[in-house]
């Protein structure tokens, strides 16, 4: 399962033409992949682009989805059944099906120059996050916040102090996989980013991979992906215990 | 204030910012995708000087070679799909008999599933590369004289695209199916015990018809992220690959937008996508309530 990582790695360190050669290790550790990687492309940057674009939004795009989540579990307010169902409707409808005109809007609005397509559309929330809470939510008995009501709390004061405690568990799995999901984000970029400046640094890399590809120098474009690859396996590798029992305790309640 | 008012005024407000995120980023464009598709549309003109063109867009699209290649690739990698789901079901089965080291399986299956698929693409294309690729290495060490053309043949390219996808995708189907065995009441293993029926038995007869919504919603998702396959082809192959052999639907939606500049055909194409994914999302919709009336039915009684 993990020889093609071990290989990119081994591969990296490599000469040019030693790829030939059999034998998984580098005769030779050559580090000029790395130097070149580093001189070429503001990795820095695209590594703070990435983080810009996967950390706030889902931090605060979450928080919107829970809100949501709560008010369609636990508020019952007019209509609640059929606007759940409209807002369902939303993944339905596959992100190709709509990108020309999104592209279109951006543009129309400037905002192609800038960082803003990847930002806004997670600001307003996650349908299928959304839909998953909701489920959760519904675990979560009435005489909670019933009780809390008697206290005097309103709506927002019952979500900040008891349910945000009782979901933290749902809320931070869906989190993560949102964030890994955006981290890794590819096709988005490509359209909505024209400015180079302000590429993820998985377009970045992609573009450095395809330009040693014409002359295959495969320990450069193996640099370009241990590049990308390191900083998810380091947080993986940190966090692994607790995304794997994560995930499988959203599948459950799937 | 009552109540009812209180508790709209609250409902409305927690709910709204989804719903403007649903307004302007998906149905006003989703609608503006169905209006351009019947148009002839150049990117970077107004969509609303474009020409109404009717069904020309869906004519030449049904008609156009390379459309209907593409859906054929799109859908022979869905061949993807089933060899994955019985892989991960095996490995499920064999990592829940509380093997040794178990936890440390998974995580190690877990990790292709989080690393960036634009990195684990540049690593196939090497490793599949005739000169110096480790996987045709390793096939000549077995004795195989003439190791397969992978990267140039088009009756192979495919198949390194769906070696990526399962292997990728493999780490993530075997958690959800240990999730589900081990949801499963051990009540139903201790009678099966009891009536003297095997592993292998209790596995077909008990464990698969359990696990059929894992398996079911394994599907459905398969097929609804299969059908917008893009970066794989794009960065491991150049162009369409080989012979066409590569590229897929929304790698044909691309490049007629955004490199051929025909937004309103690409629109057209965009719209069949959807469909395709609507379809089989509304079945899952259907089949998934189906089985909650089911259990409710049954609870009632």
């Amino acid at each position: 399962m993990l020889y093609p990582f071990i290989w990119m790695i081994f591969t990296s360190f490599k000469p040019k033409m030693h790829i030939y050669l059999a034998g998984l290790l580098p005769r030779v550790w050559d580090f000029s992949s790395y130097i070149q990687i580093w001189s070429e492309i503001p990795l820095v940057r695209g590594f703070l682009n990435t983080i810009l674009y996967s950390v706030p939004p889902v931090v605060v795009g979450s928080f919107v989805s829970a809100l949501a989540a709560f008010a369609f579990a636990k508020i019952r307010f007019t209509g609640r059944n059929i606007l759940f169902l409209i807002l369902l409707s939303g993944i339905m409808i596959p992100f190709p099906s709509i990108m020309i005109p999104q592209f279109v809007l951006f543009s129309d609005l400037h905002m192609v120059q800038g960082p803003l397509p990847l930002i806004l559309p997670k600001l307003t929330g996650n349908v299928l996050m959304i839909f998953f809470l909701r489920q959760f939510m519904n675990y979560v008995p009435d005489s909670i916040i019933d009780a809390a009501k008697i206290d005097g709390c309103n709506y927002f004061q019952i979500f900040r102090r008891v349910i945000l405690h009782l979901i933290t568990p749902a809320l931070a799995a869906h989190g993560v996989l949102w964030f890994i999901g955006s981290w890794n984000d590819y096709l988005a970029p490509t359209i909505f980013i024209k400015n180079e400046i302000w590429q993820p640094v998985t377009v970045m890399v992609a573009k450095f991979n395809e330009q040693y590809a014409i002359n295959t120098h495969v320990p450069r474009i193996m640099a370009g992906s241990v590049m990308l690859l390191v900083p998810v396996l380091i947080i993986y590798g940190i966090f692994q215990r607790w995304i794997i029992e994560s995930v499988m305790f959203s599948s459950v309640k799937e | 204030m009552s109540f009812r008012v209180s508790d709209n005024i609250w409902g409305y407000a927690f709910v709204l910012i989804p719903f403007i995120g649903l307004i302007v980023f998906v149905l006003i464009p989703f609608c503006m995708s169905v209006y351009a598709s019947f148009t002839a549309w150049p990117l970077g003109q107004r969509i609303t000087s474009a020409k109404w063109v009717g069904l020309k867009n869906y004519i030449s699209m049904f008609t156009n070679p390379l459309f209907r290649k593409s859906l054929g690739n799109t859908l022979f990698y869905m061949i993807g799909i089933p060899i994955g789901i019985v892989l991960s079901v095996i490995y499920a089965a064999l990592m829940n008999r509380g093997a040794k080291y178990e936890k440390v399986f998974r995580v190690l299956y877990y990790t292709p599933v989080i690393t960036s698929v634009v990195a684990v693409s540049f690593i196939f294309q090497r490793m599949f590369m005739s000169d110096g690729g480790t996987i045709n290495t390793f096939l000549m060490s077995l004795g195989i004289k003439n190791p397969p053309n992978w990267m140039s043949h088009p009756g192979y390219t495919k198949w390194v695209i769906i070696i990526m996808a399962v292997w990728k995708g493999l780490g993530s189907s075997i958690i959800m199916y240990i999730a589900g065995m081990q949801g499963i009441s051990s009540t139903y293993y201790e009678a099966a015990k009891i009536d003297g029926a095997g592993w292998f038995y209790t596995f077909r007869k008990i464990t698969l018809p359990l696990l059929m919504p894992v398996t079911f919603y394994l599907l459905v998702t398969g097929i609804i992220g299969g059908a917008q396959m893009y970066v794989e082809p794009r960065l491991i192959f150049t162009g369409n690959g080989p012979a066409n052999s590569t590229f897929t639907t929304v790698i044909h939606l691309y490049d007629n937008t955004f490199r051929n500049s025909k937004a309103g055909y690409g629109s057209a194409v965009a719209i069949v996508l959807g469909i395709i994914v609507f379809l089989v999302t509304a079945l899952q919709f259907y089949i998934n309530g189906r089985g909650d009336r089911v259990e409710k039915a049954k609870e009632n009684r």
